[in-house]
């Protein structure tokens, strides 16, 4: 992203989320930051409008322009940092899941098999055989 | 067939055999301390009582498989004759439907979402949710025409990160571009 010198009102029923701006020199791990999500950006210029018409246009921003809180910036990626990935949370945590559509179960066998961790607990499917097949296996 | 199920192949899992729009009647019901005693919804195969449904704070990881075997599924064309070709959610489904009430079952499984506040969702995708239209309209038994390109997915994507969800991976074929 970058700065430029124009607004643009956006009306408040079109915000879905907020975004998280920082300055490239305040983000200590681009790759992390950037693998958090589509909302997470940073910046580093400023053109004069949102089309410039050459590269060269651009001002380099100094790395408190825009950063209402640096304090802010550093607990966010702090945070960020010590949390556990998906892989880590399904270790220590074994959690626990709600298969919805389960069918016969396949999914949730697999997602338990995949994980090594998961555990479903809770399941629902409308069709009485595959619900049957799900809470009994054939053995012979 | 009872007898030839000997051994529980889930015996720590809940099965709930119901419709998931009563079981999430029936949650939320629970939840806000206003379910009668007589609205607790039956097992569809025993008839017993169904055991209360997950409340928030149960559940860490909400799993969905979309449930789209939409009307008839067989495809018989000259190439493959005498042979059942059973695609599910294709778009080459003989009998499409604008108005299919499979279709809005992914409402459900959003407010089950937006219910339970579980850390993880990981939802299958089918090819044909990803290419449903929202808002199509029915042509004749065969066909549906216009709406929204990929609105399904559209749809789903916006809710979960309206519900502060963020989208880790998502995987489609180029084909439905």
């Amino acid at each position: 992203m970058f700065f430029t010198d124009e607004t643009e009102d956006i009306p408040l029923d079109d915000v879905l989320a907020p975004c998280y701006l920082l300055h490239r020199d305040l983000i200590f791990d681009l790759d992390l930051w950037a693998a958090l999500g589509a909302e997470y950006f940073y910046y580093r210029y400023r053109f004069s409008q949102r089309s410039p018409a050459s590269w060269n246009e651009r001002k380099r921003l100094a790395e408190t322009t825009g950063v209402r809180c640096k304090i802010c910036a550093y607990a966010l990626q702090e945070r960020i940092a010590e949390a556990l990935t998906f892989d880590e949370e399904v270790q220590t945590r074994k959690p626990r899941a709600f298969d919805i559509f389960a069918g016969a179960g396949a999914m949730s066998l697999g997602m338990e098999s995949a994980t090594g961790g998961m555990k479903t607990t809770h399941a629902v499917e409308i069709s009485p055989s595959a619900a049957q097949t799900f809470r009994y296996v054939l053995q012979e | 067939m009872r007898p030839f199920f000997h051994r529980r192949n889930s015996p720590d899992t809940i099965v709930y055999n119901q419709c998931v729009n009563e079981l999430l009647r029936y949650a939320i019901k629970l939840r806000r301390g206003v379910l009668e005693e007589d609205e607790v919804p039956n097992d569809l195969y025993d008839n017993s009582r169904l055991p209360p449904p997950p409340q928030p704070g149960d559940i860490d990881v909400i799993t969905a498989g979309f449930p789209w075997y939409v009307p008839t599924l067989l495809i018989l064309s000259s190439d493959t004759q005498g042979i059942l070709v059973s695609q599910p959610h294709s778009q080459l489904n003989m009998f499409q439907k604008a108005n299919d009430i499979k279709s809005n079952l992914i409402l459900n499984l959003l407010s089950w979402v937006d219910f339970l506040e579980p850390t993880y969702c990981i939802f299958e995708n089918v090819r044909g949710f990803l290419s449903y239209n929202l808002n199509a309209i029915q042509l004749d038994e065969h066909r549906t025409s216009g709406g929204i390109s990929m609105g399904g997915l559209k749809f789903l994507v916006h809710t979960m990160l309206a519900m502060k969800y963020v989208i880790l991976e998502l995987h489609y074929s180029k084909s439905l571009l």
